[in-house]
Order: C-alpha cells, then structure tokens, then sequence
C-alpha cells in the first residue's frame, strides 16, 4: 500500500508568519485516504518517528506541531484529496434496532414536535471534513442519498421527519477548521444555553499507535446503545479492534489535543434547521462588565419578539476595542446577541435560490452554501458547493463585515483605512484650527472634558502629525497593495516612535482617534437574520492566498469568577502602559463568549457558564505580540487561574495544567486523572507513545502514572536453596519508567536494586531466616514530578 | 459558587499588605499563614501594613476578637480582585464578623487590601497623558461649506464633452 506522501517539504500552520514556514522541511508529510491507511501508518511506524495529525492548520498553538510525521486529514494545498467522506456503513449501516426504535418514537406526537423538543439526527464523517462542507450536507439533507439513516427511516417505519434540513446545535465563528480539528481542540461559540462542538460528538473512531482502533460510543444507561457491537465488529472485524460504550472514555476522547492517536470518524448529532436574529449595538466595557457575571442581567435575557412570541436569548459576545477613548477611562465595545428563529421565519434571499432546494430560500443560503455542483467531488469525497468556503461573511448589505476578527481584517485590503486616516487628519486639522473638538469626530471619542487644556500643548506636535499622515495617505494611495498590518504599523511607528513624551503622547491621542474609527467600522451596529450557519459562521474566505501574521490566546473563567474582569482590565492598563512607555501598541481586540459546560474532561468549558476571553492581535504591528504574550503569562499566573485554550497560544506546564485540571502528584484526582486514565487504556498505560509530542509532555497530557505488572516469586526459597527468584513484566509503561526492588530482611539491611530492567527476573540471596518484604518499584519522572506503583511480596526463608 | 465568602484565602508569589478600613466595634487581626518569612498577626487597625509577604502559596483570614483578644474568632472573607492605578493588579478583603448570634453580612468590618508584587503582571508604568479640553471646545460638526462653483461635464450628442456649470 502506498500512501502519499511528502518528504522535507514545508508545513506552517495557516495564521503564521508569512513566507516563514514553521517548519521549512518537515521530516515527513503523510496524505491518508482511508481507514486503512491510518491503521497501517499507526502500524508501521518506525520507532522514534511519532506522529500528529492535522486538519486545517488553523490552530495557532504548538498542539497542532508533530514531533516528525504530520498526517493531514485534509491537505490545506489541496494537492492530495481530503479523507472528507461522508460515511454510511454505520450510519445506518451498524445502528442497534433499539436505537432506532427509540429514534423513530423520538419524533411521533407527543414526544416532540415544538421547536425546543427537536427531533435529532445524526451524521458519520470522516475526520478531513470541513465545518462548512458538513453544514452545506446537512442544510441539503439526505433524502436523496438511498443508503442514508432518513431513507432508511423512511422505509423502515414510514418515518419522513428525518428527510429535512438539518443544522449544528452551535458553532464557532468560522467554518474553515476540519469538525475533528474543532472539537478535538474544544472550540466553541458563544451560545451560552448550550455546550460547545464537542458535546455533539456520540461517538469517535480513533486509530491508536501500533494501529489498533477503537470505536468509542456514549454509555449512558439509560438510552440503548446507538450502534450494535456485533453489526461493528463484523463491518470492521475483530482483530486489533474494540468497542467501548462508555461515557467517560467518550469525554476524554472528546478533547485529546491528539494524544489518543488519529480520529478516523465521528458521529455527531445535528438539529433541525434554523434560523439566527442576530444583533450588534455599542457600548463601552465599563458600562457591561458589572454585568457579566450575573446570569440575570439584561446581557443575557433580551428576548427577542417574533410573531409567536418571545423567542429567549441564547448567545453573547462582547468585542472590546483595546485601544481606550474618553481620556483613557472607556473602552468601546460591541455587544452581540442572537435568538434562535424557525427557519420559516426568515427573510428571503436576495439571491436566486439554490438549485437543490426546490425554491425554498431563506437568506444566507445561496450566499454561503449555493448550488449543487457535483454529487461527489474526487478531491472534497463529498459534494460540492458553489458557495461553501469561498465566499465573505453574511450581511445584509454584501459588506462581509459581520463581526470583528483580526484574522480577517488582516486580509483586508488597505482601502478602507484610507478614508479613516482620511477622517482623522481632516478632525485634528480643524482642532489645530480653530481648539474644538468636532462632536461626532473622530476626535471626540477619544478625549474628554476637564479643567485646563492640556491638549492644546500638543498642537505643535499635530502639526507635524498632520504632515506625516497627509504622506501616508497619499503613499497608501500609490501603492494601495499593503495589507492592514503594514499599514497600522506604519502609522504606529510615525505615531508613537518618537519617545519624546509630547509628541507620543499627542501620537497616542491620534493613534486611538484612528483606532476608535477602525474598531467602529468593524463593529457597525446590525439586526438582521438568516439561516444558523450565514449567522454563525463570519469567516471571510474570499481571500484565498492571503498569508497573515496574527498571535491569539484565548482564556477560560467561570462566568460568576471576578478574576475575568479583573483579567481584562488589567490587559487594558497594560495597553495604555505600552502605548506611553515604550511607543507600542496592539491592533487587535479582546473578545468575550459566553458558552455551556462541556462534558469533556479536559475541555475548557467546565463551569456552568464559562466565557472564553480571546485575545488577538497582528505581530506586524509593534506590540501586539507583547499584549498576547501578556495575556498569556496573566492568564497562568495562580492568583488569576484561567484556562488556555488547547488550540491557540498556549504554553501551559505539566504543573500550570494540573492545577486547573488536577492529579497533581498530591490530589491524585480529578478530571485530568480520569483523562490519564483513559490515555493509559488505549496506549498499554503509555507504552505505545506515537502521538506523543513536545506540547503534550510539556503539558503533562501523558501518562504519569507507571504500574508494576506481572511481580511474582519465580523460583521459591527452600531449606536446602537459599534465594528466591523474582520476576516482573512493567513494559506496559511510558519511556523512561525506571524499576528498583527494595528488600527489607528481618534484621539487617540490603541495597536497594536500582536500574532494573522493566521486563526481568533477580535473585535474592538469604542473609538470616525468616521473613523478607520484597518491593518492587516502578518509578517515572515528569517534568519534575515524580509518582511511583509498588507491589509488596512477603516470602519466607527456612 | 457554593458561597461568595471565604474563610482562608489563598495568595500565589510576593505581596504587600496594607489594612485599608475598619468599620467594626471589636478588636481585628490578620492572619498569615504558610509563607516563607511572613507568618503571624498583623493589627487591624488602618494604616498597618506589611512590605512584602511571598511565598508559592500562603494563606490569610481575619479574625474578630469581641473581648479584647481573649479569644479569635474567624470571619467570613469576600476577596475582590481589582485593578488600580498605577499599582496594577490588586486583591481587597472585606470581612464579615462572625459573633455569637451570626453575622450581619456587612462585609466591611476589616478591609485589607494586597497588591502585587510580582514584576511581571504589575511592571512600573508611565503615567498616561491627561487628554482633556474644556467642555466649551466641543461643538458640532458643521456642515461642509457650500462650493463656489460646481461643474460637471456631460456629453453632446455628438460624444464631444460640453462642460457645465451651477455657481
């Protein structure tokens, strides 16, 4: 068998430097097509070249980094196809009679049929399928796919509920990530009525080092088993194969940072198509963030009011302008929110509607998904669709701007900070003017009324300003080909490297003047709707060979913690300390979502209300690093206690990890024990260490834990043989275990025997009668941190 | 949150401590515990304060004496994290005394406020320019003079431009 492959080639993940490749040679790049192609690279694999698999490359974290062999799931050069099959052999193919009994009962009257009370379905891909590929499939349903679970619901019970469109409980904000990629990372949105991607997952297929596989399914007692355990082990065979109903093992499974091996499959559920109202006004931090934390206030109970009634709040993000306004004591912010709407609800699409959905064309649709293309794409194993993944964000007015993001307005072209640069020079010129500041301006939002009039003191150095941005503008309008990122921190260093304090400080009244207009042009106030995919996913991929340079972290509190809004202002000071010490600053933002607890034990969502603080910038600009790195160092500091997310800048310890997750080395407990566990399961506690990186040693996601196995008196002392023989096998351990064995006579001492081989036997020679305690002792540091198992034999000396 | 209110409350790295205000007729007192080089009774009174106390992790509770410090009571703690300028990062205690009959939840009997220490998060910043014009410098935006003379071309019949003005 033959897989394709790519030796000493590039591989950079998709928000790096660009035309610096992470990796300018990658030691091997592997191009899998199919199950078997995963099992035979778990199986071959030569020792000491440990693998990682890779979807989008849209991590920024070192998580996504292999040690050697990449495997893409999903090739981002689109030279190889994607493993992007929408899969039918288990569903239907092995699904219980229970199961869909019981799934068949789910939709008849009574049980179902409010909008609330939604009927499930459910959906079998493999792990190279992009979030926005599944929607289009989804929004299309199956009724047109013969071996498909709605047909099959249909011919078997007469059932046609399953026919229909079918959408994501939730989504992140972009659709570009593989679906694997973005659970197993715990991405999330900011629905805060319902748990993130991960928790849709009810079950995974992961192929584990050494190629033996597992199909990992929930276990919940109380609902029958989705597949039949026979109907799978006759599809997949029995040989290197095991099926585990269980929802611990499904939890920890759920989020792996892929240390568990490489998911070949996921079955997720899905809900019936719907609608989004979404809504953007303006407010400033100072005035929300009292509000954050209490569940009942008006951030997250606005209902919406729609011909049938209320419709209850289900998401929040606040997106904080970094830059300060009013004198530095205000920070602009957007606040979103959206309430779920039926699908009938929705306005008409301004475009034809699409080719397969027999003239039903709610808005978003033919912009984001559009026609049917093909039946079956070579490259995508899918269909494919002319919209999906290629087009800018949803609006109403075809703007693309739906929300702030960094990534995207990274892309933009410069154009538009022209006219803002434009507006800036035409307030301060009228200031210098004539000392007032133009209600409205661009000026105004970012001074404030007091005694005196300090500003006029730097008038002097605005005029120098104004000759400064009048080249600019006029070098922008010549060239017109620099992104976003050159340009701003063209303007912050004409603006702010001048370390006189004057003239940086009337730089840093013109920078957030500019800032403010920016961050204003990104966060423009809206209310619209359309279908949940338009609304959720804001990505603009229209710009396709756009490289970008962006570093973000994300952080995690417990909605109800003051740490998190103590965390934000104190990200905030130190952007007005940057600005006025060392002429830096950031071009980013800071945003807050709002999400559900997840389930999955090492999920970054374990409160019942978590927010997720993003914290994002362009390294082009001279401070944006600084600010991220900042955010990240707060973030870990004990006192403040967030939670990284596992796909973006995160440089976690083994004992930073443990503190927020436990089984430290003196709580042995905890959610992150449970993890370890499981890991132990797959990987003969650790032994098998393929998908083991520097991230997740680093991180302490390993198994930490060495067992001593197989300890027994091999050959047995008697009155006329004065030793004993005892034997153990701790193989099935992590590199680096080391074993000793302690003998304790009755009186007396003997040497411990240190550096014992794992699997081994050794004599114990009498040195008195009586009875000797034997211990042996498998030992394993990590990181500084050592744990220990022991198993004690008595044995008797005549 | 089970409760907003702590009896001991943990501390990670260096910090100083100063007792802010006191709002209480019995006898108060801080207490530290499993520092490096700080454990003790610090007087709750305003104005006391200890430079530096560090360590990975200690712990603080204050304690009501309501005769005279023949015997403690502990009370319960709320810890407010803050920013402040230009000290940075922040932790404030208020205390609740806890006394025969329960408490009044006033949560204003000692305030200790913490600041940290810790180069890192709270680096020494410059003090930010004060932005501000008279209130009278605020006006409205005044709508864009009115041309002198406004041309435009159009086009004759025969495509030869004809130049057109309103003034």
């Amino acid at each position: 068998m033959t897989i394709p492959h790519a030796q000493l080639a590039p591989w950079t993940r998709k928000h790096d430097e660009p035309g610096v490749p992470l990796f300018p040679q990658a030691p091997d790049i592997e191009f899998p097509q199919s199950l078997a192609d995963l099992i035979e690279l778990c199986k071959t694999r030569p020792a000491g070249q440990r693998l990682h698999a890779a979807g989008s490359h849209w991590a920024l974290s070192e998580a996504a980094v292999s040690d050697h062999t990449f495997i893409e799931t999903h090739d981002p050069n689109d030279l190889f196809p994607a493993m992007g099959r929408t899969l039918r052999d288990v569903v239907p193919g092995c699904l219980s009679d229970n199961f869909l009994n019981q799934l068949n009962n789910s939709t008849s009257p009574g049980a179902a049929g409010t909008f609330v009370a939604q009927p499930s379905y459910f959906v079998h891909f493999e792990s190279g399928k992009r979030i926005h590929q599944l929607y289009a499939e989804l929004d299309m349903g199956d009724s047109g796919v013969a071996d498909s679970l709605a047909v099959l619901m249909k011919n078997k019970f007469g059932n046609s509920s399953f026919l229909g469109s079918w959408g994501f409980a939730t989504l992140g904000g972009a659709g570009g990530q593989t679906v694997v990629g973005a659970l197993s990372t715990g991405t999330h949105g900011g629905d805060f009525d319902r748990a993130p991607i991960a928790d849709a997952v009810v079950a995974l297929h992961i192929v584990v080092d050494g190629g033996k596989h597992f199909w990992i399914e929930r276990g919940n007692p109380d609902a029958p088993f989705m597949t039949d355990k026979a109907k799978l082990l006759a599809h997949f065979g029995a040989k290197d194969f095991e099926v585990i109903y269980n929802d611990e093992v499904l939890h920890a499974a759920m989020i792996q940072v892929g240390r568990f091996g490489i998911v070949h499959s996921a079955i997720v559920r899905v809900i019936p198509q719907y609608g989004l109202q979404e809504e953007l006004i303006l407010d400033t931090w100072e005035n929300v963030r009292g509000k954050v934390a209490d569940p009942t206030s008006d951030l997250f109970i606005k209902p919406f009011a729609t011909g049938g009634g209320n419709v209850p709040q289900r998401f929040l993000q606040i997106a904080i302008n970094p830059i300060a306004s009013t004198n530095g004591t205000t920070h602009e912010c957007g606040v979103t929110r959206r309430w779920t709407l039926p699908l009938a609800a929705l306005p008409t699409a301004l475009m034809p509607p699409v080719n397969w959905s027999g003239g039903v064309n709610p808005a978003g649709r033919p912009e984001r998904v559009g026609d049917l293309v093909s039946l079956f794409d070579t490259m995508l194993k899918a269909p494919r669709f002319s919209m999906a993944g290629n087009q800018v964000g949803w609006t109403t007015d075809d703007s693309g701007i739906t929300s702030f993001n960094t990534f995207d307005a990274a892309c933009s072209n410069a154009d538009f900070i022209i006219g803002i640069l434009e507006a800036v020079f035409t307030d301060i010129e009228n200031f210098i003017d004539n000392n007032a500041v133009a209600i409205g301006g661009a000026l105004a939002g970012v001074v404030a009324s007091g005694l005196g009039a300090p500003l006029l003191a730097l008038i002097p150095w605005l005029l120098l300003i104004l000759a400064f941005l009048a080249a600019l503008i006029a070098a922008l309008k010549a060239s017109g080909d620099k992104t976003l990122g050159d340009v701003l921190n063209d303007v912050r260093a004409g603006l702010l490297g001048n370390p006189d304090p004057a003239a940086r400080a009337a730089g840093i009244l013109v920078w957030r003047a500019i800032a403010t207009k920016v961050f204003e042009s990104q966060q423009s106030p809206h209310n619209f709707a359309a279908i949940s995919y338009a609304i959720m996913d804001t990505h603009n991929y229209t710009d396709l060979s756009c490289n970008v340079n962006v570093r973000s972290v994300e952080v995690f509190f417990d909605a109800a913690d003051p740490n998190l809004v103590t965390f934000v202002d104190r990200l905030l000071k130190f952007e007005i300390d940057q600005e006025f010490a060392f002429g830096r600053t950031v071009a980013g933002y800071i945003s807050l979502r709002f999400c559900g607890q997840t389930g999955a034990l090492i999920g970054q969502e374990p409160f019942a209300r978590t927010v997720a603080i993003e914290c994002s910038a362009l390294a082009d600009v001279n401070g944006g690093e600084q600010f991220v790195n900042f955010a990240v160092m707060l973030a870990l500091d004990p006192n403040i206690k967030g939670i990284l997310h596992w796909g973006q800048q995160n440089t976690s310890t083994q004992a930073e990890v443990e503190f927020r997750f436990g089984d430290s080395v003196g709580q042995p407990n905890g959610p992150l024990h449970t993890w370890r566990n499981v890991l132990s399961r797959l990987t003969e506690n650790g032994r098998l260490d393929g998908f083991s990186s520097k991230f997740t040693r680093k991180a302490g996601l390993e198994v930490v834990k060495p067992l001593v196995a197989g300890f027994g008196v091999t050959v047995a002392p008697s009155a006329s043989h004065h030793a004993c023989t005892v034997g153990w096998d701790c193989t099935k351990n992590p590199p680096g275990t080391v074993v000793r064995l302690e003998v304790h006579p009755p009186s007396g001492n003997i040497p411990t025997v240190n550096g014992l081989p794992l699997n081994g036997t050794h004599q114990v020679v009498k040195t008195v009668a009586g009875t000797y305690q034997l211990k042996l002792v498998a030992s394993l540091t990590r990181n500084g941190e050592t744990r220990e198992d022991s198993r004690t034999l008595n044995v008797n000396f005549p | 949150m089970a409760n907003d209110w702590l009896i001991k409350v943990p501390f990670y790295g260096k910090w100083s401590m100063k007792v802010i205000g006191k709002n209480a007729d019995f006898k108060q007192r801080v207490v530290i515990e499993e520092s490096l080089s700080s454990d003790g009774f610090v007087d709750g009174v305003v104005g006391q304060s200890v430079p530096a106390i560090d360590g990975p992790k200690w712990l603080v509770f204050i304690e009501s004496s309501g005769n005279n410090g023949t015997s403690w009571n502990a009370s319960r703690t709320k810890r407010v994290p803050g920013v402040i300028s230009p000290d940075g990062l922040v932790v404030t205690l208020f205390s609740d005394d806890v006394v025969t009959g329960g408490s009044d939840s006033d949560f204003n009997d000692l305030i200790v406020q913490f600041v940290y220490l810790n180069p890192e998060v709270n680096p020494p910043g410059v003090p930010p320019y004060n932005f501000t014009v008279p209130p009278e410098s605020f006006r409205p935006t005044l709508p864009p003079d009115k041309p002198k003379c406004r041309c435009e071309c159009t086009c004759r019949k025969d495509k030869r431009p004809r130049r057109k003005c309103n003034c």
